[in-house]
């Protein structure tokens, strides 16, 4: 059995105007880990995430969760896995606590779920206010409480900490370090600042121009080339 | 049959606040509320008025009369596109293709909403009229209580072929919504077809037309239709045509979210 949570073997992706966004991505997110996908803006993080998730119509190479092929397990995967694609998506009529109701129907996990993510997404004081009221940052953090609602065994976030003040950063790697840690969830997220989440990976996977040109724990990621993190991340990034 | 519920319920839920879900509220009790504002202001005629064998039979004309060709239609067309384009308004495409539900649950959870809104606007357009007859005798000593039985069959029957004749209007007003980012493409196309079927109800042909089907049964016997045309079956047909070339886009869409 595969010791990967996720894992694409010759994932490509071409868009409509024949721009090929994806070129044989081989992607192996470890159990366990929490595996920051980096790259610059228009690497393609992005539609290699909204293609795991079945989000684009895949068009060659294969997708498999937990060892099990996406396209015939759908369902079940999804059932364990938890997501934040881009911007949040919340019902902006609806309170924070009805909007995860909505979710928590779906899926079918307790009641007491909602209770749980919304304080450790700290949103428990917001009450009835509507999530159109919120900040960027609220809404933010209910994306996150929405993506933990199914207490899920994978994590995908994509740029999560967008909107999110320096405070709240810190407060949500230190809520991904704990639920990696005392949970055992492995989080795949991806961001375009290596500096912001050289913190709290173990593992990383850096993309350029639709290509994935490392893959490693970051103990490899540093011993790669010479210089700091970010002078690494650029080398590989421009060549 | 349980991941089904589930999702209804949970649409249900997201319909909460809604203008949609207001839409069929306000629209269900408008016409009834405007009557009934009439009858108590022309009060000298209502207690005679109470006790004409035909009274239910009077309301439900008038109620209908503006119903059935103008607001029928037009609140089809605002709330299937409302209910639809909540997702695309609140960006939430991709969190709900991202949840463990099919996408034929995800389609028919969405369509099976905006059917019950309809049922629920019969329901409370139909309380509305009986309440134009029921409650003047509340405010009036000489009034009493209509002497005439509750016609329900009439009611159930002419409630009935409405429903029929505006889901052809759904179906497509379900399609094009779906299919759309923008809101004004949906109401656009409604808009446009829902005038057409003005324009075209007296020609022979009009019936080709799926939003002329409230107009001509507004019409009744002065309705141009060619004899032998059943407009009901052709509302069912359109409607069943409707969902099947709208559910075959929408899971064949390239990017979904």
């Amino acid at each position: 059995m595969s010791a990967y949570c996720l894992e694409t073997k010759d994932l490509c992706h071409q868009f409509s105007t024949g721009q090929v966004a994806l070129n044989t991505v081989n992607l192996c997110v470890p159990e366990g880990s929490i595996y920051g996908f980096l790259g610059p803006n228009g690497a393609g993080k992005t539609t290699t995430l909204r293609l795991v998730l079945g989000m684009l119509k895949k068009q060659k190479g294969h997708i498999s969760f937990f060892s099990e092929p996406f396209d015939a397990n759908r369902i079940p995967i999804l059932q364990k896995v938890g997501s934040l694609i881009e911007s949040p998506s919340v019902y902006a009529h609806l309170s924070a606590e009805e909007n995860l109701r909505v979710f928590q129907l779906i899926y079918r996990c307790p009641s007491e779920r909602i209770g749980i993510v919304l304080r450790a997404t700290g949103l428990t004081d917001t009450g009835r206010k509507k999530a159109g009221q919120f900040s960027l940052g609220m809404k933010q953090r209910l994306g996150i409480a929405i993506a933990l609602l199914n207490d899920p065994r994978l994590l995908i976030l994509d740029e999560p900490t967008n909107g999110l003040d320096p405070s709240g950063i810190i407060a949500m790697r230190e809520l991904l370090k704990q639920l990696n840690k005392e949970r055992g969830v492995t989080i795949l997220i991806s961001s375009h600042l290596l500096s912001e989440i050289s913190k709290l990976v173990t593992h990383a996977g850096i993309i350029s121009k639709g290509r994935l040109v490392f893959q490693g724990s970051m103990t490899e990621l540093q011993s790669s080339g010479d210089g700091d993190l970010e002078t690494i991340f650029m080398n590989l990034t421009q060549n | 049959m349980l991941t089904f519920v589930h999702s209804f319920a949970s649409e249900w839920l997201k319909r909460k606040r809604t203008a949609a879900a207001w839409l069929v509220v306000i629209g269900g009790f408008f016409i009834p509320l405007i009557i009934l504002g009439a009858r108590l202001y022309e009060s000298g005629g209502l207690a005679a008025a109470n006790q004409h064998p035909r009274l239910w039979e009077m309301l439900y004309e008038r109620c209908w009369q503006f119903m059935g060709f103008f607001l029928l239609p037009m609140g089809v067309i605002l709330a299937v596109s409302l209910v639809t384009q909540l997702e695309f308004r609140n960006n939430t495409w991709k969190q709900v293709f991202c949840t463990p539900q099919s996408l034929t649950t995800i389609f028919l959870a969405k369509l099976a909403i905006i059917l019950v809104m309809l049922l629920q606007f019969f329901f409370l357009f139909n309380i509305g009229i009986y309440l134009t007859g029921a409650l003047p005798c509340l405010f009036f000593r000489d009034v009493h209580y209509p002497s005439a039985a509750f016609p329900f069959r009439l009611f159930l029957e002419g409630s009935g072929k409405f429903f029929l004749d505006a889901l052809p209007i759904l179906g497509l007003q379900y399609l094009v919504s779906l299919r759309f980012k923008n809101f004004l493409v949906p109401l656009g196309v409604g808009m446009g077809l829902y005038v057409a079927s003005f324009i075209a109800v007296h020609w022979k042909y009009g019936y080709f037309i799926p939003y002329t089907y409230c107009y001509y049964d507004f019409l009744g016997k002065r309705s141009p239709l060619p004899a032998g045309i059943s407009i009901h079956e052709w509302a069912l047909g359109y409607f069943i045509g409707l969902t099947v070339l709208s559910y075959i886009l929408y899971i064949s869409k390239k990017e979904k979210g």
